[in-house]
């Protein structure tokens, strides 16, 4: 039992170091995303957590560059606001793409530390990078309502899997 | 439909009706409460509904605390300074009388206590609060409409930022509910159908939005069938204590719904309309809902029609083809706010109240970061708010 956990904590560090490629190439490629990052304060971190034991994802915007740190590192910051999923099974939910960032606010299946409007955009920065992550069928049954695309999915897709 | 996973809660007793007040000094011995913080603002004192609440507790309870300077718009500094006076005073308890500003102010004093805070900024968030510390909390309300002594939510101003925080927990859920029709028989027509639109809105969002489950849907449907029957004649005869509970219930029902199912896009905009422009929040609610039921209809046809059946009764359910029903929904309440507005002036577009055009674009900015959005079942975009702000200019 306790393997299978350890087990699903690999799939989501795999699955947030993704993510946090995709933010960064999102933060590059995309001027809304850039846009909403604007409403932190630079340097500061956003942070999501899965409880009890991690694994978590933080990062940071300043200027033009989006600073992403997983691991050690990512629990070690102070977050500006943090998003933490209540346990493993719930936040591969989101992960996997079972359900939607809303779906899972919809049933409660995290907290939120710090300001909560401020975390509505966080929400729809991640809607933007599922939307470029995922393929049409599944962005659609995730997102209540799909953002519009600044660049095409492949060269989205090249430059998450480059990192350049 | 069944969600494939929700929750719910609702920990708050209710005591409705004859001589409810009367019950408050049991109800806080049960706590083992002695001494109460009494919370208002200054209109309910110099009206003298603090002093009906004071009279009915008697001598069972020290009711020597009472702090009335709660302004219309709660404040983290108002919250923090009421937790001094509640501890230099010795208090074990809190009750709070008043509307909307006055319950939420008492919920940020009620955090600060349980989690023994000095400052309500460390509490801000969703989900985070632990049990803490025991302080019996006493809501009586004195509008039928905010439902907010049945919620989970409170919004507090940090006038420091010049920003309205949102706290999330099931900490805020007071221990108890009075519904006495002593506290709402005097509010005038144009306040009573206010804030009645604004638990129509509290029921009809949480029946149809993302987050619905069929125990919040039972609360909004026995809410939105007090509101059909009782919500005009409340308006019609301030006086008939029958309307006036039962929208009193209405508006605690619609609370609970609506805090375990959220609300969605009326409110959204209807916050951000509040804080830009200081529309007042019912007037807001009873503007937009039309205009947002309109929007929402490709998603929500079949709800809208069920809401018909609630609201208006079967008769004029059963006159119109299944197909239609959710447009006559619209329409209907569209009949009904012109009739408020006849009757006592209820505003039905946003320039008769204190809306601005240049407002708009402001607003659309606010609504799109308040979390009522998420749940929305249709997608909303700032352009899509601006589109239905100008329909309901």
């Amino acid at each position: 039992m306790k393997d299978n956990k350890k087990f699903k904590r690999a799939i989501a560090r795999f699955v947030l170091f993704l993510l946090g490629r995709g933010l960064k190439t999102a933060y590059k490629l995309d001027n809304e995303v850039r846009e909403e990052f604007k409403a932190f304060p630079d340097n500061t971190f956003i942070r999501m957590n899965i409880a009890p034991y991690g694994p978590a994802l933080a990062f940071s915007a300043s200027g033009d560059r989006l600073c992403v740190y997983g691991g050690k590192k990512a629990k070690e910051v102070k977050p500006f606001i943090e998003i933490e999923f209540k346990n493993i099974d719930g936040a591969l939910q989101v992960l996997l793409a079972r359900i939607g960032i809303a779906e899972a606010y919809c049933q409660h299946r995290m907290l939120v530390y710090g300001d909560l409007y401020k975390t509505l955009g966080i929400i729809r920065i991640m809607n933007k990078v599922e939307n470029y992550l995922f393929p049409g069928f599944i962005a659609k049954k995730l997102l209540v309502k799909r953002p519009e695309k600044e660049v095409s999915s492949l060269r989205f897709y090249l430059k998450v899997l480059t990192n350049i | 439909m069944i969600p494939k996973y929700y929750e719910f809660l609702n920990s708050v007793k209710i005591l409705s009706g004859d001589k409810a007040l009367e019950n408050i000094p049991y109800e806080l011995k049960q706590f083992n409460a002695s001494k109460p913080i009494i919370l208002s603002d200054a209109m309910l004192q110099k009206i003298g509904t603090v002093d009906i609440v004071i009279k009915a507790i008697g001598d069972q309870l020290d009711t020597s605390t009472v702090f009335v300077d709660i302004p219309p718009d709660s404040s983290y500094k108002v919250v923090n300074a009421i937790r001094e006076v509640y501890t230099q005073n010795n208090c074990d308890s809190i009750i709070a009388i008043g509307g909307g500003s006055v319950i939420d102010t008492a919920k940020g004093v009620r955090m600060l206590i349980s989690q023994q805070a000095e400052d309500i900024k460390q509490l801000e968030g969703s989900e985070i609060l632990k049990k803490g510390i025991k302080a019996p909390f006493v809501v009586v309300p004195t509008t039928s409409g905010t439902g907010s002594e049945a919620t989970l939510v409170a919004v507090i101003s940090n006038p420091d930022e010049g920003t309205k925080k949102e706290f999330v927990s099931y900490e805020l859920l007071p221990d108890a509910a009075v519904l006495d029709v002593r506290m709402t028989e005097t509010l005038p027509p144009k306040i009573t159908a206010s804030t009645g639109m604004d638990a129509l809105c509290h029921a009809l969002e949480a029946y149809t939005c993302l987050q619905k489950n069929p125990v919040s849907d039972a609360y909004a449907i026995s809410a939105m069938r007090l509101i059909g029957e009782y919500l005009e004649k409340a308006v019609d005869k301030p006086k008939d204590k029958k309307a006036r509970i039962a929208m009193a219930n209405a508006s605690l029902l619609a609370g609970i719904a609506f805090s375990n199912s959220m609300v969605g896009l009326v409110h959204a905009i209807g916050h951000a309309a509040g804080g830009v422009s200081h529309i007042p929040h019912g007037n807001a609610m009873a503007i937009l809902l039309p205009h947002v039921m309109e929007f929402n209809m490709p998603k929500c046809e079949k709800l809208y029609g069920d809401v018909l059946l609630y609201l208006f009764g079967p008769e004029v359910y059963a006159s119109a083809p299944a197909q239609e029903r959710g447009r006559l929904c619209v329409e209907k309440i569209r009949q009904m706010l012109h009739r408020f507005n006849e009757k006592c002036g209820l505003p039905t577009r946003l320039r008769d109240d204190k809306v601005k055009e240049i407002d708009l674009l402001p607003i659309a900015e606010k609504a799109i970061n308040d979390g009522a959005i998420v749940v929305n079942p249709v997608g909303a975009t700032k352009e899509d708010v601006l589109e239905i702000l100008k329909k309901a200019y």
